[in-house]
């Protein structure tokens, strides 16, 4: 029944188990700006300081895309996708509003309902920090709010609708991984394909946040690894090393995707847990395999169908039956 | 004989747990207290460490009750001798960041609220980068994880632990600057002085000028024989 032929399948359960049972799936991506998102609570944009390499000890600001900006758009296009399939209405669960608890999206990413209980999510993703620092990462807009004729001014009067807003500028990289804990085959599909497809973050009311999201590669391991501020980290000492920070130029994205299939294979090694790593050359089958499978509508179906299926498997044996008992001591 | 590690964490990540919340502010105060550390480090509820616990008070994906279990899951660790101290910063910084529970409305109404939810607050976070250090005491070499977890976000920091040689153990009247956990210490030392932390569940005290066991090591005096002790 397996789905994916370049993946043995001992790196997946055969269902969701109930607790942690130390299998992890490591998706390693660069994400790229491509307009101007905007990653900000505070009225201006996120970011942290930090040292700038590992060996590189000076402190610089990056820019910073915050985890929960990086999961909700990812969570919404496999929810979008469920819908489209016919395998679960808008009316039976919204998003942090009313969660249906029994679906792909509840299980695999979590929720939290005050007496319903709560399922942990097993997709955790970290902040993830600009290879570049800020200075050299983003830009100020004036926005204005023109008249019906194109200006500024109507019969002699000067609108005062006017205002700046800081943007990421395009061409910046962050390194980020997405780890899902416990896979199926089914959830490992569901997870990589929602990567793969969400296009969009950041303020979805300016419309200008376009970021793509490259896969270096997956790592299966029985724990964690690396974290995303020491890879963008590795990958500035490389990056400075070869002489191909061009600041104030944007980086070279040839010149990142080296650095970061470098950079982790030498943190990976590193490491002392049990990992089996697919990157680059290895991780290239592996994607085309994805890709043809969750790029025809069969393909698709059958993802969704099988991680339907696992979730509603998982609901009916750990989430619904808890709370039948409960009520009856109750 | 007593094997004493060194842990450092360093944040890889901003981190956060309320420690007070004062209106819509909730604060984090440099301290990982140690039953979160037990949690993190992964010696709760292990096959590793011989702490398994019983079935229907194991870990769980699925929560059906907001409860914590701490003297189930910390119990099994006092029977395989090991202790963990809670965490005091090395160097830390903080940041402040706003969260918003999904709305993002350039308007808010405020409605009076049906459910214990929040919808937006700021929290002061720990900066990454900054750098934890605590005590674990053991009876057996402990292999511990380079990656854990910490805080509400579930923040990655990385792991350095250094065993502690030369350890000495005597007993009389010393002082340790580093917080405890006084319901771990009360019942085999005398407690004379301390400064109070407060946090929940169990507030911390440090500074704490102490008459008991110890070991001394490195130029301190740590407190030896501490347990989980829960009241009751």
């Amino acid at each position: 029944m397996a789905m994916l032929k370049t993946v043995d399948s001992k790196f997946f359960h055969a269902e969701i188990p109930y607790k942690p049972m130390g299998k992890y799936a490591h998706f390693l991506t660069v994400r790229v700006t491509e307009s101007y998102p905007l990653f900000q609570t505070d009225g201006e944009l996120n970011k942290a300081r930090v040292r700038a390499g590992i060996t590189d000890k000076t402190t610089i600001s990056r820019l910073a895309m915050f985890k929960r900006k990086q999961s909700t758009p990812e969570r919404l296009v496999g929810r979008e996708l469920l819908r489209n399939y016919n395998l679960m209405t808008a009316e039976e669960c919204e998003y942090n509003v009313n969660f249906a608890m029994n679906n792909p999206d509840c299980i695999i990413y979590g929720f939290a309902i005050g007496d319903s209980g709560s399922e942990k999510s097993k997709v955790v993703v970290d902040t993830a920090f600009s290879i570049s620092a800020f200075d050299e990462s983003h830009e100020t807009f004036t926005l204005n709010a023109p008249y019906e004729n194109g200006t500024m001014s109507k019969q002699g009067e000067v609108t005062s609708r006017i205002n700046q807003q800081d943007h990421i500028k395009p061409q910046v990289f962050f390194p980020s991984i997405v780890t899902l804990k416990d896979p199926t085959e089914a959830s490992f599909l569901y997870v990589f394909n929602n990567i793969l497809r969400t296009r969009h973050y950041g303020a979805q009311t300016t419309r200008t946040g376009r970021v793509r999201n490259e896969l270096v590669g997956v790592v299966f391991a029985d724990g964690e690894i690396a974290s995303n501020l020491r890879w963008t980290q590795a990958i500035y000492d490389q990056m400075k090393a070869n002489n191909t920070l061009k600041i104030p130029d944007p980086l070279d994205e040839d010149d990142v995707m080296q650095a970061a299939k470098t950079t982790i294979e030498a943190l990976m090694a590193e490491e002392f847990i049990v990992h089996t790593d697919f990157i680059g050359e290895q991780f290239a089958p592996l994607l085309d395999e994805v890709k043809a499978l969750t790029g025809s509508e069969a393909g698709i179906k059958q993802v969704l169908q099988h991680a339907d299926q696992d979730a509603k498997t998982y609901f009916g044996k750990y989430v619904e039956k808890p709370k039948k008992t409960a009520a009856k001591a109750g | 004989m007593t094997i004493i590690y060194r842990c450092t964490l360093e944040l890889h990540d901003s981190l956060y747990y309320a420690t007070r919340e004062i209106g819509r502010l909730y604060e984090t105060e440099p301290i990982l207290h140690n039953y979160g550390l037990c949690y993190a480090l992964g010696l709760v509820d292990s096959d590793r460490h011989a702490t398994t616990v019983a079935e229907e008070d194991s870990y769980r994906y699925f929560c059906p009750e907001q409860v914590p279990k701490y003297e189930a899951h910390l119990t099994p660790l006092n029977q395989q001798g090991i202790y963990v101290t809670p965490a005091r910063a090395v160097n830390h910084a903080t940041v402040l960041n706003t969260w918003k529970y999904a709305n993002n409305n350039y308007h808010v109404e405020m409605e009076k609220t049906q459910k214990n939810i929040p919808s937006f607050g700021r929290a002061k976070e720990i900066a990454p980068e900054s750098q934890f250090e605590s005590f674990i005491l053991s009876q057996k070499p402990l292999a511990l994880p380079r990656w854990v977890r910490l805080g509400k976000w579930a923040s990655k920091a990385s792991v350095e632990v250094k065993e502690l040689s030369q350890i000495k153990q005597s007993e009389g009247e010393f002082v340790f600057p580093h917080p405890l956990n006084p319901l771990d210490v009360m019942f085999t030392h005398q407690v004379l002085s301390y400064d109070t932390v407060n946090m929940p569940p169990v507030s911390l005290i440090r500074n704490v000028q102490m008459r008991g066991h110890y070991y001394e090591t490195e130029g301190l005096k740590i407190p030896a024989r501490m347990s989980y002790r829960f009241g009751n």
